[in-house]
């Protein structure tokens, strides 16, 4: 009797927080701060700052392919062979398609990274605020629900986690992308400057801006007292950082938790459900699988939240069944899992740029200029929903010369010269939430936990293609009109999910009739079970979403500490 | 390895149907070295790589791509990072090549001058030869013969200043000397 009590006094802490990622670590570090004994559950192995960076400081050269995937990795993990960072230097941070499989009722690239730090290690680091015009989106639009909070709501979290995070940027002035706490922006090229004064003579409403990235440019008090220091432009990020240059969970929260002394990070730990307990009335803990002992633990909390990115996040929710939600945690209206969307990226446009042979640049730089949002911003003037912000760079080539075989040859190789300026841009659209654009639970498969594969059922619509059509034709008109020459447009057609920014399923609003969670993260159902991973959006804009998703959960974690559980 | 010649010049070897093995049995029987996950060479496949990599990219005052073991990464890349049909296609027109060298030089490939080697390879680059998949053969490895050298630690170093930390990024800089490396490579 007593061994039990003690094992259940062992396993209880008063929150748990499942998934140690972008959203999760800032949990961990929110909760520990205030003194909350905190677990963290994650199912990948730890990834320790500096000590499990193993390709860190690596020279090209000592890749034994100079960075090129093998064959066989390629054809047995046709999907994370997909995504631009799946190389030699990274690879090992990326899951692997037969290591974790899940159902494509449709195609969709789902590129996961599981460890401690989750996908933090290996994003792009593009961090822009939301604007009222975003927020206010579904309700002036007719789609989705209304979002239950607007931009005054999360502005002063947006401070908040940005100062400690280190964001670099331009005060730009706009109100459809607001300005925050930035460190010193980085440069722009000559091409680039070119291009942002061109633009903003031939159009009112279009901004070429420098891009706003998760890098210290300038470190401040609170980054050093992190162990981070400014950043190198190596441009070696998705290594992990031995200079916690940008932001990953690995070089700033989760130590920064741990410091505190509550926080209990517990690597290995896949968990399996959150275990609701219907006397009480409310989720009492979560059910996990020691990866490594492959034994079922239960651990308890007050306080759950559940961050293990968003399709996972609506995995587990799926699979929480009791008798009070035998459809998942929460999904009293059946909405569960339904609503998700994502972002655009099938469209890029490129071109030739004569001229400017007098510049160039000097040193990496680790981010890209951005096209903030211009369609449909402050009323609806297209014939398709929404719009599309887009990235943009200006870059000479460099022309190797290998003509030639012999003595010749060596002597060409050893002569690059400068060649002319290129530009480019890719779309990042907004699409819209639908209840056919959903995840569900195979009824028959199980992964190696005995937890049921996640089938994916998600698409493009003609909103979709027509936003396409109008991003190229629009990027074409300002290439052309700035008299860049041989215009050339693409549309991948790549599926959903390759842009790893899959939002939704468990959305936000204001009826538990028609959303999961309310203004604060909770299920509507269960008040002390949190949502404040991608899964929680209630549409997508098209703004890069893991600043936000850093800003709800501070702010959410701020809440549930003024409860009562 | 002489045979071939000698048959030729004694007429006895007349039209492409004459199909004769053309490496030695001491030659056939040499093992590679190197040990590959996939392709199965031989010794003379091998020595035959190295010297066409030490003529496309001889040592000059500068080591030459033979010295900097850039036959590893030809290897290394043909064995990993590339399509079975395409593999094939390499060996086919390495043995191809070995026979056009036995015909023309009356030597294997290892056993050329630098300069026979070079004249081949000028011919190949010309897409003079390009038969029997020594095309095929010629932009594999010119490829990744190119890519391997300049990749090297050698050339990064000492030829492209490479710096792993650059510190910095200047977004404009006006260009003095249009013939500075390191402006060049930015
Ligand atoms: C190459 C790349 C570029 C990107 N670029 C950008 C960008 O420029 N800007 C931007 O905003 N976003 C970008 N992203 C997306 C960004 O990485 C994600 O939005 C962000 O990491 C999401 O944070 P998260 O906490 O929800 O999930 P993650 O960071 O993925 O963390 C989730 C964690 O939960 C764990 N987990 C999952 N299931 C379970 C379970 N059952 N039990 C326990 N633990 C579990 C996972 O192992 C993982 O560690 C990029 C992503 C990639 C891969």
């Amino acid at each position: 009797m007593n061994l039990n009590i003690d094992a259940k006094d062992k396993n209880t802490f008063d929150a748990i927080v499942i998934g140690s990622g972008i959203s999760g670590g800032w949990a961990a570090k929110e909760f520990g701060e205030k003194g909350f004994k905190t677990l963290v559950l994650e199912r990948g192995r730890d990834v320790k700052h500096n000590v499990d960076y193993p390709t860190t400081n690596k020279r090209p050269w000592e890749f034994e392919h100079y960075g090129e995937m093998p064959r066989d990795v390629k054809q047995e993990n046709p999907i994370v062979s997909k995504c631009y960072a799946f190389n030699e230097d990274a690879a090992h941070f990326f899951v692997k398609d037969k290591e974790h499989p899940y159902v494509q009722d449709k195609p969709f690239d789902w590129i996961r990274g599981y460890q401690v730090g989750g996908k933090s290690l290996l994003w792009a680091r593009q961090t822009q605020r939301w604007s009222e015009f975003d927020f206010e989106g579904p309700a002036r639009d007719g789609f989705a629900v209304d979002w239950p909070i607007r931009y005054k709501d999360i502005a002063p979290w947006y401070s908040y986690v940005e100062k400690f995070a280190g964001i670099s940027g331009n005060k730009d002035g706009l109100a459809e992308l607001p300005d925050g706490e930035f460190l010193p922006p980085m440069e722009m090229t000559k091409v680039e400057q070119y291009f942002q004064a061109k633009v903003a003579e031939l159009y009112n409403d279009r901004h070429i801006i420098i891009g706003r990235c998760a890098h210290i440019t300038e470190p401040k008090d609170i980054h050093i007292q992190q162990g981070r220091v400014k950043c190198q432009h190596r441009n070696l990020c998705q290594r992990g950082c031995p200079f916690g240059g940008y932001f990953s969970s690995n070089a700033s929260t989760i130590p920064w938790a741990l410091k505190t002394g509550n926080v209990t990070l517990r690597p290995n730990s896949v968990v399996h459900s959150i275990i609701y307990d219907d006397k009480k009335g409310k989720a009492v803990g979560v059910r996990v699988i020691d990866t490594e002992t492959k034994e079922s633990i239960e651990y308890f909390a007050n306080v759950i939240f559940v961050n293990a990115a968003a399709l996972n996040t609506n995995l587990i929710l799926l699979n929480s069944t009791s008798n009070r939600f035998p459809a998942g945690l929460g999904n009293d209206n059946g909405l569960l899992g339904k609503y998700v969307a994502f972002h655009n990226y099938r469209a890029r446009v490129s071109a030739e740029v004569e001229g400017f042979e007098n510049f160039t640049k000097s040193g990496n730089r680790p981010n890209g200029c951005y096209i903030p949002r211009f369609r449909n911003v402050r009323k609806q003037e297209t014939d398709f929903l929404r719009g599309y912000a887009a990235g943009f760079d200006a870059n000479r080539w460099v022309n190797h010369h290998a003509e030639g075989v012999g003595a010749d040859l060596k002597a060409n190789l050893f002569k690059p010269t400068l060649g002319g300026w290129h530009v480019g841009s890719h779309m990042m659209g907004e699409t819209i939430p639908k209840d056919t654009n959903f995840v569900s639970l195979d009824a028959n498969q199980k992964d190696a936990w005995g937890i049921p594969l996640l089938k994916i059922n998600i698409d493009y619509d003609t909103n979709d293609d027509k936003m396409v059509a109008d991003y190229l034709e629009q990027m074409t008109e300002m290439f052309e009109k700035a008299g860049f020459k041989n215009v050339k447009t693409h549309d991948s057609k790549q599926a959903p999910g390759l842009d790893i920014h899959e939002m939704g399923g468990v959305r936000m609003g204001n009826d538990p009739k028609t959303s999961l969670l309310n203004k604060w993260n909770q299920l509507h159902a269960c008040k002390n079970v949190f949502v404040t991973d991608g899964a929680c959006m209630t549409s997508t804009s098209t703004q890069n979403p893991s600043l936000t998703y850093m800003a709800l959960t501070a702010r959410a974690v701020d809440y549930a500490v003024k409860q009562k559980f | 390895m002489k045979r071939r010649m000698l048959l030729k010049q004694l007429g006895l070897l007349a039209g492409a149907a004459v199909v004769l093995p053309h490496c030695t049995g001491k030659e056939t029987a040499q093992e590679a070295t190197i040990s590959l996950h996939k392709l199965k060479i031989t010794g003379h496949h091998q020595n035959s790589v190295t010297a066409l990599v030490d003529a496309l990219i001889p040592k000059t005052d500068t080591p030459g791509a033979k010295e900097l073991d850039v036959q590893s990464y030809v290897w290394r890349m043909v064995d990993d990072c590339t399509s079975e049909e395409d593999q094939k296609k390499f060996l086919a027109g390495l043995d191809h090549l070995t026979t056009i060298a036995d015909d023309r030089f009356g030597k294997t490939i290892a056993e050329c001058s630098a300069a026979d080697l070079q004249t081949l390879l000028q011919e190949m680059n010309d897409g003079k030869i390009t038969e029997k998949n020594v095309g095929d053969f010629y932009q594999q490895f010119r490829r990744h013969t190119i890519r391997g050298f300049v990749g090297t630690e050698s050339v990064m170093t000492n030829v492209y200043h490479y710096n792993m930390i650059p510190g910095h990024f200047t977004g404009v800089v006006e260009i003095k000397d249009p013939n500075d490396l390191k402006v060049i490579l930015g």
